[in-house]
């Protein structure tokens, strides 16, 4: 049970970025997308039969050629300004002791190469309205961090979000790969991008919360890449979402479209949305998609 | 200190939950003191959930059980978060480690009761013990003990006076020491309480620990405080009752505690 290092990248000093499947699968496509869209190049994996079930075989000619697992990867790519390792995890293992011993080798590959930082990014389910451009929650698990966080363009840190006092919950491998970090003094940060709570309950991804994560990535690594297929892929999913949206009834809908004007003060015929408004709007949302999605 | 001290090291254990920010306060001011380093480290795996981390305070958490010893004053701290799984194979790991790793002859674990006092307010501490010889040497100390008490149907216990049982059943000596902390900085720095428990450290280990920079939070606090009394009246009164010995209503004392969070929450 272990890392398989196929390649020695030559790499200096480089950042580690990685995500795992969650939900939206927000931070998943925003690393998966960045790691392509800069041409990063696989050099290891961990050895998944400690983590998974195999999840398919192959035979030829009768005979079991191989066996399939949700694969664990890391890329790298030496860029001018900072040299990135990739690190994409098609699945998270079940039970917590499991999740750790990933961590604890993702960790490992880190230490090797002297991964100065590690980002995570994951999702933050939130009061707002699809069609609002989605912030990001920067939670480091380094203090000296915060102030370089306050910087970040559309970032919020945790005590900003109305509600949370500094505080709330990161489940998964997203959260408890930067935990671990701070175990070993390696800094990182955990990038949410926020995503309606409504269409959580979609089960779509979200490539618009993935597009801000990127943002932040891309400020913080001085690159530019390409984004074209994510956005494409946004205007896909929107024309879902705004599918499934008009299944909620109207009324229910009238309330959600109230969230369309929370960051926007200047219109101030809608009136302002109340704390006790949003809390009134999870309830009724809650409420619809515990009946499955019907109308009484 | 005696030289029949020197062969007896002693252990004093902080949990991080503990009430007025005393962990935090403790931790800092002893590391800084008394130069700790860490020896000895409990992995997490099987005492804590690893599904995911907490946040609090904008920061990632991650929970540590780690022994630093200080020789120079023949005592060793555990500090750690307390288990969300399998106690009493966590506490028996803590003490065997101290027993083994540290010749641990004594054990002293620190934490806060909330009462109704207020931020000015001398606090007591109290004291359970293992051994009923413990008494008198706590008693020196200024730590109030020969209680009675039961716990009622339906309550449980700390997880300090578990860690004392075990400590009995193992034949290790030992004793919970609780610092009072006014209800209303339970959730925010109580730097009174912890300066009361480290005097209470001083006396007992002859540590000779400048308690300077605790005077000035002290200060800080309760001009802060002070000040919030100027602006609010209605906060005002209820510190005036608790200071005459009048209980407040569950509303008053919700009110008092949500405006002190909101004042004092972003001290470091």
């Amino acid at each position: 049970m272990g890392l398989r290092i196929y390649r020695e990248p030559d790499i200096t000093k480089p950042d580690l970025i990685a995500a795992w499947p969650g939900i939206g699968n927000i931070g998943l496509i925003a690393v998966d997308t960045l790691r392509r869209a800069v041409g990063a190049e696989p050099f290891a994996e961990i050895e998944p039969w400690h983590f998974f079930y195999p999840n398919g075989i192959t035979v030829q000619n009768g005979e079991l050629i191989d066996m399939g697992f949700p694969r664990s990867r890391f890329f790298y790519k030496k860029l001018g300004t900072k040299d990135l390792i990739f690190f994409v995890g098609e699945e998270q293992p079940s039970g917590g002791r499991k999740g750790y011993e990933m961590v604890d080798l993702v960790l490992n590959l880190a230490s090797m190469f002297r991964c100065q930082r590690v980002y995570t990014a994951a999702a933050a389910v939130n009061t707002i309205h699809h069609s609002v451009k989605p912030k990001v929650w920067a939670v480091p698990n380094n203090k000296t961090l915060i102030q370089e966080v306050k910087q970040y363009p559309n970032t919020v840190l945790m005590s900003d979000v109305a509600g949370r006092i500094g505080e709330g919950n990161i489940s998964g491998l997203n959260g408890l790969l930067l935990g671990a970090a701070s175990k070993r003094d390696l800094p990182g940060i955990c990038l949410l991008g926020e995503i309606p709570v409504y269409v959580s309950q979609f089960m779509t991804p979200y490539p618009k919360a993935s597009r801000s994560i990127i943002e932040i990535l891309n400020h913080n690594l001085g690159i530019d890449p390409d984004l074209s297929r994510l956005d494409e892929m946004d205007r896909e999913v929107d024309e879902n979402i705004e599918r499934l949206y008009t299944m909620i009834p109207q009324e229910m809908r009238d309330h959600i479209d109230h969230l369309k004007y929370v960051e926007q003060p200047e219109a101030e015929s809608t009136g302002k949305i109340t704390e006790e408004d949003k809390k009134d709007i999870m309830q009724h949302i809650e409420e619809f998609f515990k009946k499955g999605g019907q109308e009484d | 200190m005696t030289d029949g001290d020197l062969q007896k090291p002693s252990l004093i254990v902080i949990w991080t939950h503990e009430v007025g920010g005393l962990s935090k306060g403790l931790v800092t001011h002893l590391e800084e003191k008394l130069g700790w380093v860490c020896i000895e480290e409990i992995e997490p795996a099987g005492f804590f959930s690893l599904s995911g981390v907490e946040v609090k305070n904008d920061l990632i958490q991650f929970p540590a059980s780690r022994f630093y010893s200080c020789l120079k004053e023949n005592v060793f701290f555990f500090v750690s978060h307390a288990p969300s799984r399998e106690p009493y194979q966590f506490l028996t790991k803590v003490i065997d480690l101290a027993i083994d790793s540290c010749g641990i002859k004594e054990l002293y674990t620190i934490g806060g009761v909330v009462t109704s006092v207020t931020h000015t307010s001398p606090r007591r501490v109290f004291g359970i013990v293992n051994h009923a010889e413990l008494n008198d040497t706590l008693t020196q100390c200024g730590v109030e003990t020969g209680m009675d008490y039961q716990t009622p149907p339906g309550g449980g216990t700390s997880l300090s006076n578990y860690l004392l049982w075990v400590s009995k059943t193992r034949n290790l000596a030992g004793c919970t020491l609780w610092v009072e902390v006014p209800f209303y900085l339970a959730n925010v720095r109580d730097p009174m309480a912890c300066k009361k428990m480290l005097e209470i450290l001083n006396l007992r280990f002859s540590m000779e620990l400048d308690l300077h920079p605790i005077d000035i939070a002290i200060e800080r606090l309760n001009t802060d405080i002070q000040s919030l009394r100027a602006e609010n009246t209605d906060i005002s009164r209820y510190i005036e009752l608790l200071e005459r010995g009048i209980a407040l209503s569950e509303d008053e004392g919700e009110t008092l505690s949500r405006e002190v969070i909101k004042l004092l929450y972003n001290y470091d």
